[in-house]
């Protein structure tokens, strides 16, 4: 049957569509079968939340299903991921890094649960196609910068690392590893220079500022040393912000894991995200005192004792021999101006803990103000006795006695805690103190030469020691 | 495909392209392949989620016995080594007690008994305790390694000491440094080949550290040189490493670091530093390392655990704790082997359990969930002889471990296992201060 010119355009287009559904619908069975056999066997739950189960079925049942299969196995290793379950999140991650190749994150993430158990050998060329397939992103040079420098490249690790700067200048963590590739060559004036430039950026970087007192004193500047030794105090270093794994703890239904996390966020100077991390913890595991504790002492940590009051209030009616709990309530109760409170708490956190030597140096620091002199240095003592490695239950013990006139005993108890803590700031100048009244010049100044060699002697006190001494021996220490 | 249009270009008029049904069909099919082509990863094989490695429930495999003067409140007890001190011919234990700061000495009297004795109170926060010839007396002496304090603290606290052995077990002190960061580790050997045991010293500190070695001048005076500079070292070990007949460091680093760094020896005292292992999680928690010729090959390996669960939240454990052995395969170069898993791993152990010839690892758990009564305490890995390694179970009690040895200590002719317990957080139940594990009579 001839055919017009019409009838032949419509054929050719027809077949066009149906080649095209053609494609389409075998791409769909194609992946869905694929899908289909990436999907990991439900592991063992235990008793894990109801709501992780709910979600894990709700994902596989959408990886399962024919449009959103991909996507369904996206979010399954999601789940996989951020509650702990690697094997499964791996097979997750293999599928879909094979589903869009193009697509970085999978072998980032990927990579990121291989490194964290230490196979970085496998984990580099994950690295390596990260950063070739977003190459913006800069978590991913920089995990790639670290995995080169700990296999012993440098030069290759400083490579990624100056690419970082290249993109995001004065990054604090490229310039961390550029210093660190600096001191494997020995490099120290390079490495302070890094160091420095990341500090004046990012002044708050503890990695930053460790490193550069250990340069600082390496190179014979201990005054620098000292300052940024103060600067730093407690605080402790935080990795790296990658919000392609940050993000992950959306996901999570493990409140231990929600509870480090908050931790992590905390370090990293994020209390908000910690709390709400902590408010999540606590909803999957409301019986558990620690997170209430550590809610606690973040939201003391931000001087807002009424909420801190709240969350230690519970942590000791969850689990009342949870002695650090006591005495956090002990400063949300002080914040909150509750003198009586904080008696009658004391107490009775001593009452559920007798063997907390903090709580029993809580209550002989009490019984001191009180004037209970005889009481407050048995105290003393028991604390020492329950932890005796600490120096400072010894210097109060110490000043307890001078204050009664017993000071044979205080220098015994100083010196007790110099053993225990050879530079103890208090229990120096307590005894330079005692060496100038008992007009003693050789010990006073013996003394001080310790003090000065001290840098946590608060100058007030040096100050008050100099003017003792003066008016004691009438010239001025050296 | 051309062919086929050129077929079509000849049978018909031109600008009346008129396929016929089966051409139309052939184009159909024609096209779809062609966009089919390369469209997805059917046929690759779908990845395997690895099943999880078997365990082992082995916990009748040894009897336990509490060892020691009994204990009141939380033993804190950081390190059991077994040595032959008085040279008698029977092992004996000693170890760091940090509640009486002091080292005490656990004299084996008769086989499998022992008598405790404290051989130096009034140290500072001892965690690490070594028995060497260092004066050439031929007796032991000790090298005790003072943190000054275990807790978090960045202040020079620390220090080294060496206890002088009269011969008759009687001790004198001599301080070799103090005023230093925190001291976790201290070994001998004579690193610039003067016939006098020098020493290698780990310095955890805080947020400073370093990893030096002293030389021996003579007459218990030591000058030091800087092997490294960063915090978190907590052990060091010594031997020829890469081959080269001189004593060489190998040296773990914790803290935010968390790697593993060889220092090659010239022989003359002059190191060059690098990394065998490091993880960029810096929440790995290791934990300690220790020799021993893993695969019998004649050169020593590297057992690793990476188990320190003292980070960030409360104490706990991690899901990537666990074992580890860097096998050196020669030339001052390492390969990286995971063992196997285990929460809060600590103190690897290299040891022929069953007198097969064929090296183990016995090692702790200091940080688990404590609260499950499954968790466990004490693991073997045994060795199948071909480097595959089977986790035994061994005890779920007493709790955290952070400190084992194993040696040979009952008359039996098989390893007994000791450990010791350092209590510093919640539960406070499960307790010992030091226990002796006795392998039972045939099994």
């Amino acid at each position: 049957m001839a055919m017009t010119r019409r009838h032949t355009l419509v054929f050719l287009a027809l077949g066009i569509v149906l080649g095209a559904a053609g494609l389409f619908g075998h791409r769909i069975v194609n992946r869905h079968a694929f899908v289909a056999r990436c999907i990991p066997a439900l592991p063992p739950l235990g008793d894990r939340p109801a709501a992780l189960a709910e979600s894990l079925a709700g994902a596989e049942a959408r990886a399962r299903s024919w449009l959103p299969a991909t996507k369904g196995l996206a979010e399954l290793s999601r789940l996989y991921h951020a509650n702990g379950f690697y094997p499964e999140a791996l097979a997750c991650y293999e599928g879909l890094r094979r589903l869009e190749p193009a697509n970085a994150r999978w072998p980032h993430l990927q990579a990121s649960i291989i490194t964290n158990f230490g196979r970085l050998d496998e984990a580099l060329p994950l690295r390596e196609q990260a950063v070739a397939l977003a190459p913006d992103y800069i978590p991913a040079r920089l995990r790639l910068g670290d995995i080169l420098l700990k296999g012993n490249r440098p030069a290759d690790a400083a490579k990624a690392y100056t690419e970082v700067l290249r993109r995001a200048p004065g990054d604090p963590y490229a310039l961390l590893g550029l210093a660190r590739c600096d001191l494997t060559a020995n490099d120290w004036p390079k490495a302070r220079e890094r160091l420095q430039e990341a500090m004046a950026q990012n002044p708050d970087n503890i990695g930053v500022l460790s490193l550069l007192v250990t340069v600082s004193e390496h190179q014979g500047d201990p005054a620098t040393a000292d300052s940024l030794r103060s600067v730093i105090g407690r605080r402790e270093f935080s990795d790296l912000p990658d919000p392609w794994v940050d993000e992950l703890s959306e996901v999570c239904f493990d409140a231990y894991r929600l509870s480090v996390a908050a931790a992590i966020a905390n370090a990293a100077g994020n209390r908000t995200a910690a709390l709400d991390l902590l408010d999540r913890a606590i909803a999957l595991s409301p019986n558990a005192s620690s997170y209430h504790r550590q809610a606690g002492q973040l939201l003391l940590d931000d001087h807002n004792y009424g909420a801190a009051r709240n969350h230690l209030e519970k942590a000791v009616a969850l689990n009342p021999t949870d002695s650090d709990a006591w005495l956090r309530l002990l400063d949300a109760l002080r914040g909150l101006g509750q003198t009586q409170a904080v008696v009658s708490t004391l107490l009775t956190g001593l009452s559920h803990c007798p063997q907390s030597p903090s709580l029993h140096l809580e209550y002989a620091r009490w019984l001191k103000s009180a004037n209970r002199f005889d009481e407050a240095i048995a105290e003393f003592r028991y604390g020492y006795q329950l932890r005796p490695s600490e120096a400072s239950p010894l210097v109060e013990l110490a000043t307890t006695y001078l204050t009664v006139g017993r000071t044979d005993e205080a220098v015994a108890a100083l010196n007790l805690a110099l053993e225990r803590q050879p530079d103890h700031p208090t229990a120096l100048a307590t005894l330079a103190f005692i060496a100038i009244s008992q007009n003693n010049e050789a010990e006073a100044r013996r003394r001080w030469e310790q003090i000065r060699r001290q840098p946590k002697t608060p100058a007030a006190v040096t100050s008050s020691l100099q003017q003792a001494y003066q008016q004691q021996f009438g010239r001025s220490l050296p | 495909m051309l062919a086929w249009l050129r077929l079509a270009e000849t049978a018909s008029p031109p600008l009346k392209f008129i396929p016929s049904r089966r051409s139309f069909s052939l184009l159909g099919l024609v096209l779809g392949a062609a966009l089919l082509a390369g469209c997805g990863p059917a046929g690759t094989p779908a990845p395997k989620v690895s099943a999880p490695p078997a365990v082992v429930i082995d916990t009748d495999r040894y009897t336990k016995e509490s060892i020691g003067e009994p204990f009141e409140g939380k033993p804190w007890i950081s390190h059991v080594n077994i040595v032959d001190l008085d040279r008698d011919g029977r092992a004996d234990i000693l170890a760091c007690d940090d509640k009486l700061n002091g080292i005490v000495w656990l004299r084996q009297t008769a086989p499998g008994k022992f008598a405790e004795s404290t051989l130096m109170a009034g140290l500072s926060s001892p965690v690490h305790v070594e028995a060497v010839d260092l004066d050439g007396d031929k007796d032991l002496d000790l090298l005790v390694s003072c943190m000054g304090e275990v807790f978090p603290n960045n202040d020079k606290i620390g220090s080294i000491i060496i206890l002088e052995n009269d011969g008759r077990q009687n001790f004198t002190k001599h301080i070799i440094a103090d005023h230093i960061t925190r001291v976790t580790d201290l070994r001998a050997g004579d690193f610039d080949g003067d016939g006098r045991l020098d020493l290698a010293v780990a310095q955890f500190g805080y947020d400073q550290g370093e990893i030096n070695w002293l030389r021996n001048l003579g007459n218990w005076q030591f000058e030091s040189h800087n092997l490294l500079n960063l915090s978190g070292a907590i052990n060091v070990c010594v031997a020829d490493l890469n081959g080269d007949r001189t004593l060489d460091i190998v040296a773990v680093v914790s803290q935010q670091w968390e790697e593993i760094h060889l220092f090659e020896n010239n022989g003359m005292g002059q190191f060059s530093d690098k990394i065998l292992f490091g993880s960029t999680n810096e929440d790995f928690g290791s934990s300690g390392i220790s020799l021993c010729d893993l695969n019998r090959d004649g050169r020593p390996d590297i057992l690793y655990t990476n188990g320190d669960g003292f980070a960030y939240a409360d104490p706990g454990k991690r899901p990537w704790h666990g074992v580890q052995w860097l096998e050196n395969v020669g030339g001052g170069a390492f390969r990286y082997h995971r063992i196997g898993d285990l929460p809060g791993a600590y103190a690897p152990v290299g040891v022929d359990l069953d007198g097969r010839g064929v090296m183990d690892i016995v090692c702790t758990s200091g940080f688990n969930d404590w609260k499950n009564p499954d968790a466990v305490a004490l693991v073997a890995f045994k060795n199948d002889g071909k480097m595959n390694f089977t986790m035994h179970v061994l005890a779920r009690a007493p709790i955290q471990l952070i400190t084992c040895a194993a040696g040979l200590l009952d008359g039996s002719g098989k390893p007994s296992i000791v450990t010791a317990g350092f209590y510093s957080y919640p539960p406070f139940d499960r307790m010992d201060r030091i226990t002796l594990w006795r392998p039972k009579a045939a099994r």
